[in-house]
């Protein structure tokens, strides 16, 4: 049971960590936006 | 538990394996796959960038598990093989999207609507002959009960079909009502939201168009309505807190559609995504650690009998 909830744990910390890997230090404002999809990147013939 | 948490970052996952220049990460891929990908008009399979292709493409498959999911829990309810309903027009898209098929007549709202109302009929007809073998062997019991037999097709069940049947074509909606590079369809009415949405040139609600603005919003509805639909019914399910992780990055998703009306990021992980990922986990682990799960036999029979209780 306590294996169980260690994995269980251990999976959550990866996911947050996985979600954050992007706010590290050595990664700027402008890398982070050169990353996501902003609204106005999708084109009509996206659609 | 895992497959949960690792889906519900799909939308995002496209920040985990691109470069910042928009290439493949070197670590997942060998490097020549996004060429490999390129069509004649130097598009990734008609997109005009990978990671919006990687977007979209993740959403659908994002759509195709949670309806798999309510699927798988939805044992005792009516609507059960309606879901399929979505997750056949999930794995359509998906197929559509990997084939680049997207600008051919097999992308045509009409053929796909007629496919929906197709496959439903069948569908219905299958979930009707199973209640109906059913309940004729429960007919002598109820006859002794002296009982009324149930009805198997009520108002709430044709309307719960009928509703699913709607949000599973939520991922072409775009296509029902608008024209690619035209806009809105003739026949659909007037009534003003796009005027409203409309704020200048190529900017309605920070989107290029009114089309691109209904295809984001329709697919992340879509996913929210499904992902809400597991979690609602997965009863005595150990894992369904933790449900609440992906339901909130939809609604994230959405509010980041609707209520930012200028243009931003859909998928940034930015502090309030964090918030709401760090928020559902706490609320996850919270509920899971106080939830006694009942023995499975314990379990089943509590089901049959919520099940029984709400079908009288």
């Amino acid at each position: 049971m306590i294996i169980k909830r260690l994995l269980f744990a251990a999976v959550f910390i990866l996911a947050v960590s996985t979600n954050i890997s992007c706010e590290k230090e050595d990664v700027t404002e402008t890398e982070l936006e050169v990353l996501s999809v902003k609204k106005s990147e999708i084109e009509e013939g996206d659609t | 538990m895992a497959i949960l948490v690792g889906m519900s970052s799909l939308p995002f996952f496209n920040e985990l394996i691109t470069e910042e220049n928009g290439s493949l990460s070197k670590w997942l891929l060998p490097p020549g796959i996004q060429e490999s990908l390129l069509d004649e008009n130097s598009k990734i399979l008609g997109y005009s960038k990978f990671r919006v292709f990687l977007y979209y493409l993740l959403i659908e498959l994002y759509i195709m598990v949670a309806s798999i999911g309510w699927f798988s829990v939805a044992k005792d309810e009516a609507y059960r093989y309606a879901l399929l309903l979505c997750t056949a027009s999930a794995g359509y898209h998906i197929f559509l999207i990997l084939s680049a098929k997207r600008l051919t007549w097999l992308n045509d709202p009409s053929w796909k609507l007629w496919w929906t109302l197709g496959i439903g009929i069948v569908l219905f007809g299958l979930y009707y002959w199973g209640e109906h073998t059913k309940r004729k062997k429960l007919l002598a019991v109820r006859t002794t009960l002296g009982s009324s037999p149930e009805k198997i097709i009520s108002p709430k069940v044709v309307l719960s079909w009928l509703a699913i049947a709607f949000v599973s074509t939520f991922p072409y909606f775009h296509d029902i009502v608008t024209e690619r590079f035209v806009g809105v369809k003739d026949w659909v009415p007037i009534l003003g939201i796009e005027d409203f949405l409309t704020l200048g040139e190529r900017d309605v609600w920070g989107f290029v168009s009114y089309r691109v603005l209904l295809l984001t919003l329709f697919v992340q509805m879509c996913a929210q309505i499904l992902w809400a639909g597991w979690w609602m019914d997965a009863k005595y399910s150990l894992y369904k807190p933790f449900l609440l992780v992906p339901v909130g990055l939809s609604m994230y998703q959405i509010t980041m559609i609707v209520m930012v009306k200028t243009d931003a990021y859909l998928n940034k992980p930015d502090f309030k995504l964090l918030l709401v990922l760090v928020f559902g986990i706490i609320l996850g682990i919270l509920y899971y650690f106080k939830n006694k799960a009942l023995p499975l036999n314990e379990q089943e029979s509590i089901t049959s009998v919520v099940a029984q209780n709400n079908n009288r």
